[in-house]
C-alpha cells in the first residue's frame, strides 16, 4: 500500500516538475516571477486539445507543435512586456505578467467557454499495468518519463551548448555578460521562449489526464511557485527534486490525514523548510 | 486658520474625491447598482490602503492579505450569528485577532526575503483556506449565512446592508478614517523607517532602524485594516465561505493598488474606481454578464500602465505635472535670457 502511494506521489511529482522547470528558468536567469506561467500551460493544453479534436493528432505527436507555439508566445511576451519592465523596481515585472495572465485566462474563457474539455483515446490511454504488484497508469508513466527527459535536455542545453552557457553567464552577472559580447536581449528572449517551450511540452503530456478549463491551471501555477521557491532560485535540479518531494508529501499527507488537506500540507512543509533554509533547499 | 487652509490645499484632490463620493450616491437616486459599486470600491480600497502599508511603504510583497481579510469577515459572522454580537464589536474583535495572527505568522516569516516571502504569504493563505473549508464550526464547505437581528439595529450605525444608503455612508466614514490614518502614518517617524527599509534593508539596519521590528509593526497595522475591510465585506454580502482566502481575492487588493499607484495613499482608491467602474460599464454594455471582457481590459490596462510608469496612474499624473512645471520654468528662464539680451 505504502509503495503504491509513493509511486503515485512520484508520478504526480514528475508532472509538477514539468511545469516548474520552465518557471525556474525565467526566475533564475531574469529574476522575474512569471505569473502568466499557468496560463501558458493553459494555452498549451488548448493547443493540444485543438490539434487533437480538429486534426485528430495524438497529444504525444502534437508535443513539438505545442512546444513551438508556446515558445513563440514566450518570446512575444518578452519583447512586448518583460523587456520594458526588466529594469524597473521589484514588483513591476511580476505585476505586468499578472496582467498578462488575466488577459490570457479570460481570453481562453471567452473563446473556449468555461466548459470542461477532455482529450480521450490517446495512444497511451489511462489503462494501468502491474509491476511488482504496483498499479501504474500508462499516461502518467509517459508524462513522468517525458518530464525526466525534458529536465535532462534543458540541463544539457544550459550546460553544454554555447547559447546555454551564455544564458548561465547572463544569470550570474548581466553587465559582465554584456561586456563579454553576449547579446543579453536575445538571451532573455530565448530563455523566456525556452520556458514557454517547456510548459508547452508539459501541456501536451498532461492533457490526457487533466480536464481543461480556464481555471484548471491555477493550482498548477501556485504549486509551481512553491516548488521553485522550495528548490531554490533558478536551480533546475533543485526544482526537479523539490517537485518530487512535493508530490510524495502530497500523496503521503493525503493518505495519512485526508485528501482535503494534501495541498495544505505541502504549503506547511514549504513554510517549515523555509524557516530552516530561507533560500530554498538547494539554494545558496 | 492658516493651517486649516494649508491642509485643504495639500489634500485638494482628496476633498474633491470625498465630495464626489458623498454626492454621487444622492445624484443617482435609487440606483442600487451604482451604490453597490461604490461600496465595493470603498471596501477594496480600504484593504488596498492596508496592503499599501506593508508592500508599498515597507516594500515587503504580500500575496496573502486575503488571510486577514477573511479572518475579519469570519469573526464578524461567527460572533454575530452565534453570540448575537453587534457588527461593530465583531469588527474590532476580528481586527484584533487578525493583528495577533499577523504577529504570530510574520514574526518568523520575515526571515524570508523578496519572492520567497511573497510565496510564503500565499502559502499561509492557502492553508487557511483548507482549514476553513473543513472546520464545521464555521460552516465548513457551506460557509456562514449572516442572520440580521432586528434588536441589533442602531439606526444608521446598524451596518445593515438592507438600508443601502446608510451602509454606504458608514463604509465611507470608516474608509476616510483609515485613509487619514495611513496618510498620518506615511509622514510619521515610523513611516520614514518603513521607507528606509524599503529602499535598503542593510542601510536601514546600519543607521539603527530595526527592520524586523518595523516590518512586523507594518504587517500588524496592515492586517488590522484588512480585517476591518473584511467585516464590511461580510456585512455587504451577508454570506462568507472559504473561497474568501483564494489567491484571486488577495490579488484584487494588489492590482487595484498597483494600478492606482503603489506607495501612494491615493493609489488604492483610484485603482478600485477604475476596476469596478470598468465592471459596471461593461455590465451595462453587455446587458448583464461581462463574460470576462472587463478583466481582459483591466489586464491590458495594468500591463500598459506598469510598462509605462511603475508608479501607476498617480505616477503618470506626477510626470505630467512635473513636465508642465519644468516647461514653465524653462519658459521663464528663456524669457529672462532674451530680456537680458535686449538690454
Amino acid at each position: 500500500m505504502l509503495g503504491q502511494i509513493l509511486v503515485n506521489g512520484l508520478m504526480t511529482g514528475f508532472v509538477y516538475a514539468l511545469v516548474a522547470v520552465g518557471l525556474t528558468l525565467t526566475w533564475g536567469v531574469m529574476d522575474v516571477i512569471n505569473f502568466s506561467h499557468g496560463e501558458f500551460l493553459l494555452w498549451g493544453m488548448y493547443a493540444a486539445f485543438g490539434l487533437w479534436s480538429v486534426f485528430t493528432i495524438d497529444p504525444l505527436f502534437a508535443l513539438p507543435i505545442c512546444a513551438v507555439l508556446i515558445f513563440i508566445l514566450g518570446g512575444l511576451t518578452y519583447f512586448g512586456i518583460i523587456k520594458r519592465v526588466l529594469n524597473a523596481p521589484g514588483l513591476t515585472a511580476l505585476l505586468a505578467t499578472f496582467g498578462l495572465s488575466m488577459i490570457l485566462k479570460n481570453l481562453a474563457q471567452f473563446f473556449f467557454t468555461a466548459n470542461y474539455r477532455n482529450v480521450t483515446n490517446t495512444i497511451f490511454g489511462n489503462d494501468t499495468f502491474r509491476v511488482l504488484g504496483l498499479h501504474i497508469r500508462q499516461d502518467y508513466l509517459v508524462a513522468a518519463a517525458g518530464s525526466l527527459l525534458l529536465t535532462i535536455l534543458v540541463m544539457l542545453f544550459i550546460n553544454k551548448t554555447k547559447t546555454g552557457v551564455a544564458i548561465k553567464a547572463t544569470s550570474i552577472n548581466r553587465q559582465t555578460a554584456q561586456l563579454m559580447g553576449i547579446n543579453t536581449d536575445k538571451i532573455f528572449a530565448i530563455t523566456f521562449g525556452l520556458s514557454g517551450a517547456c510548459v508547452g511540452a508539459a501541456a501536451a503530456l498532461m492533457v490526457s489526464f487533466t480536464p481543461i478549463t480556464p481555471n484548471s491551471c491555477t493550482l498548477y501555477s501556485i504549486l509551481a511557485f512553491v516548488i521553485v521557491a522550495l528548490g531554490g532560485f533558478g536551480n533546475i535540479k533543485g526544482a526537479l527534486l523539490a517537485a518530487l518531494i512535493v508530490g510524495v508529501v502530497e500523496a503521503l499527507g493525503g493518505f495519512w490525514l485526508d485528501t482535503t488537506f494534501k495541498y495544505a500540507i505541502v504549503f506547511a512543509v514549504y513554510l517549515i523548510v523555509m524557516q530552516i533554509r530561507p533560500k530554498g533547499l538547494f539554494g545558496w | 486658520m492658516v493651517k486649516a487652509k494649508n491642509i485643504f490645499k495639500a489634500n485638494l484632490f482628496g476633498f474633491v474625491l470625498l465630495a464626489a463620493l458623498v454626492l454621487i450616491p444622492f445624484a443617482v437616486g435609487g440606483n442600487a447598482d451604482v451604490h453597490n459599486i461604490i461600496i465595493y470600491i470603498l471596501i477594496y480600497s480600504m484593504v488596498g490602503e492596508g496592503w499599501n502599508l506593508i508592500s508599498g511603504f515597507t516594500g515587503q510583497t504580500s500575496f496573502g492579505h486575503a488571510a486577514y481579510f477573511g479572518i475579519g469577515a469570519y469573526t464578524v459572522a461567527v460572533l454575530g450569528n452565534y453570540y448575537n454580537v453587534v457588527p461593530w464589536i465583531g469588527m474590532l474583535a476580528g481586527a484584533v485577532i487578525a493583528t495577533v495572527l499577523a504577529f504570530l505568522i510574520n514574526f518568523k516569516l520575515f526571515k524570508l526575503k523578496g519572492h520567497y516571502f511573497a510565496i510564503a504569504t500565499l502559502a499561509v493563505c492557502e492553508i487557511l483556506r483548507t482549514l476553513f473549508s473543513v472546520w464545521s464550526y464555521v460552516g465548513s464547505g457551506d460557509g456562514i449565512k449572516l442572520i440580521f437581528r432586528q434588536e441589533n439595529k442602531l439606526l444608521w450605525l446598524a451596518m445593515d446592508v438592507r438600508d443601502r444608503l446608510p451602509f454606504l455612508f458608514v463604509t465611507l466614514a470608516v474608509f476616510v478614517a483609515i485613509f487619514i490614518l495611513c496618510r498620518w502614518l506615511e509622514n510619521s517617524k515610523m513611516g520614514f523607517y518603513w521607507k528606509a527599509i524599503r529602499e535598503s534593508h542593510e542601510v536601514a539596519e546600519s543607521i539603527g532602524v530595526n527592520p524586523q521590528k518595523y516590518k512586523v509593526y507594518a504587517m500588524m497595522i496592515s492586517a488590522f485594516i484588512a480585517a476591518i475591510g473584511g467585516a464590511f465585506y461580510v456585512q455587504f454580502f451577508k454570506y462568507i465561505d472559504s473561497s474568501v482566502f483564494a489567491l484571486n481575492v488577495s490579488m484584487i487588493f494588489v492590482l487595484v493598488t498597483v494600478l492606482g499607484g503603489i506607495g501612494n495613499v491615493y493609489g488604492p482608491i483610484i485603482g478600485s474606481i477604475i476596476y469596478y467602474g470598468l465592471e459596471l460599464v461593461m455590465r451595462r454594455a453587455m446587458s448583464g454578464t461581462t463574460s470576462g471582457i472587463n478583466l481582459i481590459i483591466f489586464g491590458a490596462l495594468l500591463v500598459i500602465v506598469v510598462c509605462y510608469q511603475p508608479k501607476g496612474i498617480v505616477g503618470i499624473y506626477e510626470d505630467i505635472v512635473n513636465r508642465r512645471r519644468k516647461r514653465k520654468l524653462d519658459n521663464a528662464a528663456a524669457r529672462a535670457v532674451s530680456g537680458g539680451e535686449q538690454q
